[in-house]
């Protein structure tokens, strides 16, 4: 590229070393770029762009404290401050990799690797700006939401043989899918793939599968795809989908679980698997997910409230419904995020509501049993039942149950439930308190998990067994015919393969809630009685 | 002694290698900034200064490559394979290396079709082939010939050099995916073909998998490195 042509260009330099700065300033002016900005860090980033429009930011990833590189790029897309063909080149000492895997959303355009020097910095923006230049006509039509011109655009250069034609086939792929033309992204794809087994052609495919209706091929596609490469990131992303297309709760989240292994440093994933498990209501992967999104919320424009609480939330579930070694340390990060969060948001009256009644949880766990009913008491001189949110009802109610106040517990239950008598999701949420599922989707859920655990058990497939009722376990905790039945489950298994100490655990830790819930007298008591025997005679 | 205590130690090597590159990187900014306030006075400081350039250059690239071989061997090393113009990934080499061939007054020469594409990782081959460059500046007189092109449907890219060539021992082992021929006494560890034999390797298509070759004369009469991609 010409030296005029380089003076043209507006360039922001975002460096947290001034020799760094110094450097770059002085390569870029001897390749004839008079207008160089530089600022020291993400924050001064986003003013500057807010300021002006720049043709190419050079952002080192590491800017010491607030936000990295990959996190300035991130907000600079995300509050639309880059222009769609301004090149944004993320520059870092390591080898780029590293980096790669955690990005989510927004990737830049080149990673560049220290040392650098002015003949790879100029040629390689050569490079770029003559992509860039080649695809501006495309990008004009999908900035100005002409899709179908696009395509054009990027079906006739791919005829003519443009240089960009590879560049070209990726995009067309996606705007295919896009536009749900099916049938013409299966001719590309299929296409590339008879070149070369290319990653994202392949997931493309698996994709067009889906869209055909095909899922089990596409997940056998996709499956294949991370066999062979663990880091493709993109198929486990797609294979959570169709999981979750297919309602199959625990195998999306296997997925997620090894996506976010793999990419540990993308909050988007995280927040999506800390979703996905809180659904499950597996808590301890949920916590542990949302404690990360916490953590890489701190520099990150994705970070949320929400998952603040939600940390409190489950954080206090899993202490209460598990035995753990850990529980007042755990209680303890709790209260330290929820004590964060109105300095790091603007709450409304109900959030703030909300924020309390989790610290209750969290300071019971901790032993602090005074200190969380005065609080209780606070809150509830502002509660007006019934009539305040959902949401902040059952934190209402998880803070009585964890305080042993069963009763008013059931109280607050019972007015919920003829509260929301005709709002089915609602009274689905209601139903994790419940004993018997209110809610028809609940209902059948609960029965259809039952018979398939009692199909295995009659099978005397216990293992299958076990898995069917602890799901459901996991799902309605409070309800007691499923508590007996993996009781009973668990001892059969345990007649059959022997006591394992894991299974006396939970044994122990059925019978206690069983004891807690059921009335004497009635069939359920005396056959809990009859397993209680049994497993005294497994000692 | 232990799997255990074997891994281990790896890891301990591997992030105490993690931690000399940074410093190394600090090392590097910093010399450049002392050329840069104190030009030098004469030839003779010039080429000192190009010395430390090049040795710390050097050292860089050996980490780079050690934690990239650490990372093979942990499978957590993720190879993406796209499609590249070889000119942009021989030029980008040549770039990189331009200090090196001003100070050592070498004339370095691409041969290469401006359309030839392939598919591969371009910062794993571009690692492979800047590693090569770096050591045939060494040992070549004035001259060093990067080339790529297509044969029997397999890519090769050769770097010849006018030095005086691979010694025997050398060449007798090159293929072999082996520690062969290290020698800690003569200073010679070989990480660097150690390390672009793996790159090669994990390039696949079907049956078959890259692979290099080391042999000597070729277009320059001295050593030439062969890396066939297929």
């Amino acid at each position: 590229m010409a030296v005029s042509q380089y003076a043209a260009l507006k360039i922001l330099v975002v460096d947290d070393f001034h020799s760094f700065r110094a450097t770059l300033g002085r390569l870029l002016a001897e390749f004839g770029c008079d207008d160089v900005t530089t600022v020291m860090n993400g924050p001064q980033a986003l003013a500057a762009c807010r300021k002006h429009k720049f043709d190419v930011v050079l952002c080192d990833y590491n800017l010491g404290e607030g936000p990295n590189g990959q996190q300035v790029l991130e907000e600079l897309r995300q509050r639309n401050l880059l222009a769609r063909d301004s090149l944004f080149l993320l520059v870092s000492a390591e080898s780029s990799q590293a980096i790669v895997l955690s990005a989510y959303d927004y990737s830049p355009d080149a990673y560049l690797t220290k040392p650098i020097n002015g003949k790879s910095l100029q040629q390689r923006l050569d490079r770029l700006l003559r992509q860039r230049d080649a695809m501006a006509p495309i990008y004009a039509r999908l900035a100005a939401g002409k899709i179908d011109a696009a395509i054009g655009l990027a079906e006739q250069a791919i005829a003519a043989g443009s240089r960009y034609s590879y560049a070209c086939q990726r995009l067309l792929g996606n705007l295919y899918m896009q536009q749900d033309r099916i049938s013409e992204a299966e001719k590309l794809y299929t296409g590339v793939l008879e070149m070369r087994p290319l990653d994202w052609a392949q997931v493309g495919l698996a994709q067009v599968k889906r869209a055909q209706g095909d899922l089990p091929t596409a997940i056998q596609w996709l499956q294949r795809i991370i066999d062979d490469n663990p880091f493709c990131l993109p198929a486990y992303d797609a294979l959570a989908e169709v999981y979750r297309q297919l309602g199959e709760a625990d195998k999306t989240q296997q997925v997620m679980q090894a996506a976010v292994a793999v990419s540990p440093l993308s909050i988007l994933r995280q927040a999506e698997l800390a979703h996905t498990a809180a659904a499950n209501r597996d808590l301890e992967v949920a916590s542990r997910a949302y404690g990360r999104c916490v953590k890489l919320g701190e520099n990150s424009c994705h970070d949320h409230q929400d998952n603040h609480l939600q940390y409190g939330r489950v954080t206090a579930a899993w202490i209460r419904e598990s035995q753990l070694p850990n529980a007042l340390d755990l209680a303890k990060d709790g209260l330290r995020v929820l004590g964060n969060v109105p300095r790091r948001f603007e709450l409304g009256a109900v959030q703030r509501q909300q924020v309390s009644l989790l610290e209750c949880q969290l300071l019971s766990a901790r032993g602090e049993d005074k200190s969380a009913q005065e609080l209780l008491k606070d809150v509830e001189e502002n509660i007006e039942l019934p009539g305040d949110s959902l949401d902040l009802q059952l934190d209402l109610v998880a803070t009585l149950k964890t305080l042993r106040l069963d009763e008013r517990a059931e109280q607050v239950l019972k007015s919920l439930v003829e509260q929301y008598c005709g709002d089915q999701p609602a009274l689905q949420r209601i139903d994790l308190w419940l004993e018997e599922p209110v809610s028809e989707r609940n209902r059948k859920l609960v029965a259809e998990l039952n018979r398939e655990g009692i199909g295995f058990y009659d099978a005397n497939n216990y293992a299958r067994a076990l898995d069917s009722f602890k799901r459901a376990c996991r799902l309605f905790p409070h309800h007691p015919g499923v508590q007996l039945n993996l009781l009973q489950a668990l001892v059969a298994d345990m007649k059959q393969h022997g006591c394992s100490g894991e299974g006396m655990e939970l044994s122990a830790s059925l019978c206690q809630r069983i004891q807690q819930t059921v009335q004497p007298g009635g069939e359920e008591f005396n056959r809990f009685k009859q397993l209680q025997q049994v497993i005294k005679q497994l000692h | 002694m232990s799997a255990y205590e074997i891994d281990d130690f790896s890891l301990v090597l591997a992030s105490s290698v993690h931690d000399m590159k940074n410093s190394l990187g600090m090392l590097l900014d910093t010399l450049q900034q002392v050329v840069e306030a104190t030009p030098p006075r004469d030839d003779g400081q010039a080429r000192q200064f190009a010395t430390l350039q090049y040795e710390a250059a050097r050292i860089n690239t050996e980490l780079v490559q050690l934690l990239a071989v650490y990372r093979m061997q942990n499978r957590s090393l993720p190879v993406q394979v796209d499609q590249h113009f070889l000119i942009d990934v021989l030029e980008e080499q040549v770039a990189r290396n331009d200090m090196l061939c001003q100070t050592r007054k070498l004339s370095l020469e691409v041969d290469c079709d401006e359309d030839l594409a392939w598919y591969f990782d371009a910062e794993l081959v571009g690692g492979v082939v800047n590693n090569i460059l770096v050591n045939s500046a060494r040992y070549s007189r004035e001259k060093i010939l990067l080339r790529a092109l297509v044969e029997q449907q397999q890519l090769v890219i050769t770097i010849a050099d006018d030095g005086a060539g691979y010694p025997p021992a050398m060449l007798e082992n090159s293929g072999q995916d082996s520690a062969a021929g290290v020698n800690f006494a003569a200073g010679n560890t070989h990480l660097g073909l150690f390390f672009a034999r793996r790159v090669a390797n994990m390039h696949r298509r079907g049956e078959m998998s890259g692979r290099i070759q080391l042999s000597n004369g070729g277009p320059l009469g001295g050593g030439v490195f062969t890396l066939i991609l297929p």
